[in-house]
């Protein structure tokens, strides 16, 4: 058999191949034929997402609809609709504001006509910081970017960040996770305008577990600090936090989760209990039962939620040992409620822990400033008696 | 009307992130938390007393001062100059109230337009444009007179034919608003936003300042109705300005501002001079529609704004903080948020496979772990409404009962589930619903995939294409039952996006809305109440709640129950 014989018939053969993978999705979605999805644009720009398709129908709608990695709901967003020929059209959405790097979405599009919905084939798209020349090492589970340094900084940077995954993955008994992306900015405009316009001035790190990724900031003269280490432990510790609680019901309170990481990043550092203790005394602390949800934004009070939420950690471990403190945080995984789930880990609800935290620093229960009744304002003289009674 | 307020649209609930978080705004309890920097030059061994500490915050300062370098939306920020009150809030969808039927656009337009009655900050009935109204015909008959030399911002005689004219808007049969069953009691009006009858049939008559109304059953709730934003007075060829103040053109208004510009996520308003009640306190207002993506609760420590809305997750922390806690504020709205079925189409025409997911699902275990201590939802009725024993005294949910979920599911034809058809729970980004998700796929065996949507491309789509099972907050039009019950389920109403119909609940809910007599109208309501509990075409989840800002000295700030800041009632204690 000659060899030109052999190519053309394994090129019959592909062809009859693309062929079938062209007809029988036709087949099989009635009347819209997709084209390739489409996406561009990277960091700092506008992402369009677009598609082609044919369908002998006019579409009532074109949506797209795009999903990360680590879940959730599925986004739907109205898409753009043109002609473009005969029974052609192209669908586009563009996508601005502030998008995080390393953003990566599964995305596709769906075409809505009399006939029912059709969805067109799945499409990626990742927004890359195009700004700056990165390098990357992978490991094992993680993968380090940085863009600042030599080959030995991001050695140690990847060696750091492994070790504290296993462990902190050990002790909430998390199994494998999916690889983090470790992204290491060295200036810090270039660092907050990834992190967006809401970023606090005194934010060093951020974790999004749902897209598996980090972010740390470590200026130049920083690569041979104690910072590294703290840094990569504390997110690392959010990631893994998260892993050992997702659940879909609620979420563990959030001093909770800080206090974790700041205890497996640095410990109950002498800084930290200065803080509260100086807040104990001068009655300025908080109480956990405020700490559950958002913490304060401007520097020092944020400084001491951090330093509450590490000390109530500490004196968690203190009282009732580790093991217990990992019951309490996996608990959450089964959508238990936080009065539950402290019960569970201590024998009595979460105030009842939150007042003895507060005893065991010599503080009395703070009481709230708020919230308070609004003072009334003018209201026009007519109201002193309504229409009705005006007319008897 | 729907209410995107519930919750703040600055912080995602907690139950549902939005699925794409790292975009914009973490979700208030994510893990995706920031991790504090030190200061330069700092390392732990560093800080080892009272002393170092001390130059710890020292260095903080200066670190903040050396990085923060002001970026276009540090500057956007900026307080204007020229406004003498600053509130954070939305842009309207449309610059029309016929048209709107969200909030965020109500909020805006009910400062612009004047309605014959306004809602006080107590949600108490007052006259506006009326200036006394009487009942006539045992509640058949409604006469509104409206105030003597009353006018529009441009001065032009604002009469009853101008509501007349304003009210026929709502129920153009061409383009009926989505709030059109406001206007369903008038003799006429229904059938007339049908399509069917003429406009002279309605009984709504104008003469002069004199407005009468015949309605088709005594409706003695109807000076509440009044107030509605969507029966606001507009001015004729408001058409042509429904895109707002932008690009010269003037909007004339019948209400206490007159908006002047729309630009740069900027609305200023301007007193008007013409107002009936004489213009307002506050001479300037500016609404900050875009602050940049920053939190809140920056927005107002930084003084940019007086008043802003803010989430559950950070008045947590405020209580407890001395300087911005004695500006914390809180109401509980007359909102509910619910999930609904489209009734219409399989599976869900079926009320076996409704009362499948009502008791498939812990619905007072979501609300409990919602946290913020709510009462658990059993009416779709919020609490602060007489509505035959809703506000927890009655229970209108099913009980939660898996195995009879089951079996009810098997009687509407899916044993096990089996041939179930895949059915997205379309949302907005708030709410519970994957969890509900989860709970139906553990307890029935159903794949449910959750999809989210914009705000607004969610509600046109469940005025247009209603889904199988969605989630939406409803707050109320005015502070009466039939502005839940009548407005969201009777047959027909244009609220009623799952076209759930039943006789009746129908004649239930006109008898309790025609009596007077409270015992009687609260034993009808709560006989309707009990059909929605069986037939479930819809399920509550979650009560509207509100938390906001106001500055110190800024009085009249309250938010009424139906979700309104009436600006008119704003004026500074000390000026």
């Amino acid at each position: 058999m000659s060899s030109a014989r052999a190519v053309g018939l394994r090129a019959l053969l592909l062809a009859a191949a693309l062929l079938l993978a062209v007809l029988l999705p036709a087949a099989a979605e009635a009347d819209v034929v997709f084209g390739q999805p489409q996406a561009e644009g990277s960091f700092g720009e506008t992402v369009a997402f677009s598609t082609t398709f044919r369908t002998s129908q006019r579409p009532l709608r074109v949506e797209l609809l795009t999903r990360l990695p680590g879940g959730g709901a599925e986004r739907v967003e109205l898409a753009a609709v043109e002609p473009t020929g005969a029974e052609g059209w192209r669908a586009a959405v563009y996508r601005g504001g502030h998008i995080v790097p390393n953003t990566n979405w599964q995305f596709r599009f769906r075409v809505v006509t009399e006939d029912g919905s059709f969805t067109g084939p799945l499409g990626q798209h990742a927004v890359r910081d195009e700004r700056l020349e990165w390098r990357v090492l992978q490991g094992e589970h993680v993968n380090v970017w940085w863009h600042e340094g030599g080959e030995d900084f991001g050695r140690r940077a990847l060696d750091i960040a492994e070790a504290a995954l296993t462990s902190a993955s050990d002790l909430l008994g998390v199994g494998q996770l999916a690889p983090v992306d470790f992204f290491i900015y060295a200036d810090t405009r270039e660092f907050r305008e990834a992190m967006g316009p809401a970023t606090r001035e005194n934010v060093g790190g951020q974790a999004h577990p749902a897209i598996h990724t980090l972010f740390g900031l470590i200026e130049p003269r920083q690569i041979r600090s104690d910072w590294i280490e703290e840094l990569i432990r504390h997110e690392l510790a959010h990631l893994v936090f998260h892993e050992a609680v997702d659940n879909p019901y609620q979420y563990p309170p959030r001093w909770l989760n800080e206090g974790l990481a700041v205890y497996l990043s640095r410990g109950y550092s002498e800084g930290d209990r200065a803080l509260v203790r100086g807040a104990a005394g001068g009655g300025t602390i908080m109480p956990l039962e405020g700490l559950v949800g958002n913490f304060p934004t401007r520097a020092t009070r944020s400084s001491l939620a951090y330093a509450e939420s590490v000390s109530a950690v500490d004196f968690f471990v203190q009282t009732y040992g580790e093991p217990r403190l990992v019951d309490l945080i996996t608990s959450f995984a089964d959508g238990t409620g936080i009065d539950e789930a402290f019960v569970a880990a201590t024998g009595d609800d979460f105030a009842a822990f939150d007042a003895a935290w507060l005893s065991s620093l010599g503080a009395r229960p703070p009481e709230p400033y708020g919230p308070r009744e609004v003072e009334p304002g003018p209201v026009p003289d007519a109201w002193a008696t309504n229409g009705e009674a005006l007319l008897g | 009307m729907t209410d995107p307020h519930a919750p703040d649209p600055h912080a995602p609930d907690p139950h549902e992130p939005d699925p794409n978080a790292p975009e914009g705004t973490r979700a208030p309890s994510s893990p995706a938390e920031p991790l504090a920097q030190p200061p330069r030059g700092w390392s732990r061994r560093t800080i080892l007393g009272t002393a170092l500490l001390i130059a710890f915050f020292v260095a903080v300062g200066l670190f903040a001062a050396w990085t923060v370098t002001p970026g276009p939306d540090e500057e956007a920020l900026a307080r204007p100059t020229d406004a003498d009150v600053v509130i954070a809030g939305g842009a309207p969808l449309a610059w029309d109230p016929a048209v709107i039927a969200d909030g965020i656009s109500a909020q805006v337009l009910a400062q612009v337009y004047e309605g014959l009655t306004v809602l006080d900050a107590g949600s108490e009935v007052r006259p506006a444009l009326a200036e006394s109204w009487r009942l006539e015909d045992g509640g058949r008959r409604l006469v509104f007179e409206l105030r003597e030399g009353a006018a529009f911002s441009d001065g032009s005689p604002l009469t009853a034919a101008d509501v007349r004219r304003s009210w026929l808007r709502v129920i153009d049969p061409s383009a009926p608003s989505p709030l059109s069953s406001v206007l369903d009691d008038v003799r006429g009006a229904a059938a007339y936003a049908r399509g069917e009858g003429s406009a002279d049939a309605i009984g709504l008559r104008a003469d002069g300042q004199t407005l009468t109304l015949e309605f088709e059953r005594p409706a003695s709730f109807f000076t509440a109705v009044a107030a509605v934003p969507t029966l606001a007075v507009v001015p004729p060829g408001i058409e042509t300005s429904s895109r707002g103040p932008q690009g010269g053109v003037e909007i004339v208004a019948s209400g206490p501002y007159v908006p002047v510009e729309q630009a740069s996520g900027r609305i200023r308003l301007q007193a008007n001079d013409r107002y009936w009640a004489g213009p307002p306190a506050i001479d300037r207002i500016t609404i900050v529609t875009d602050d940049g993506g920053r939190s809140s609760v920056d927005v107002f420590e930084d003084g940019a704004v007086d008043w802003t809305d803010i989430s559950p997750a950070d008045a947590s922390w405020i209580r407890y903080d001395r300087r911005l806690g004695p500006q914390l504020r809180h109401i509980e709205e007359m909102a509910v948020q619910y999930l609904g079925f489209d009734t219409t189409e399989p599976p869900f025409d079926d009320p076996a496979a409704r009362r499948a997911v009502a008791m498939a699902v812990d619905w007072r275990r979501l609300a409990r772990l919602d946290g913020e201590g709510d009462p658990a939802p059993t009416s779709i009725v919020p609490p602060g409404i007489s509505a035959g024993g809703a506000g927890g005294a009655a229970d209108y949910l099913l009980p939660y009962d898996p195995e009879a979920a089951r079996a009810e599911l098997a009687a509407a034809g899916f044993p096990g589930g089996v041939g179930f058809p895949a059915v997205p729970l379309t949302t907005y980004g708030v709410g519970p619903a994957s969890a509900i998700a989860a709970e139906l796929e553990r307890e029935l065996g159903l794949a449910v995939t959750v999809e989210s949507r914009p705000f607004d491309e969610h509600s046109a789509l469940l005025a247009a294409d209603t889904p199988a099972m969605w989630t939406l907050s409803w707050s109320a039009d005015y502070p009466h039952a039939n502005s839940f019950l009548g407005l969201l389920l009777r047959s027909g109403s244009s609220a009623n996006m799952g076209g759930w119909s039943d006789v009746e609940y129908d004649g239930l809910i006109d008898a309790a809305a025609a009596t007077d007599d409270a015992t009687a109208q609260e034993r009808l309501y709560h006989e309707a109440q009990s059909i929605v509990r069986e037939q479930a075409p819809v399920i509550p989840l979650d009560y509207g709640s509100r938390w906001w800002l106001s500055r110190e000295g800024l009085r009249g700030a309250q938010v009424s129950g139906v979700g309104i800041q009436r600006h008119a009632d704003l004026a500074w204690a000390d000026r």
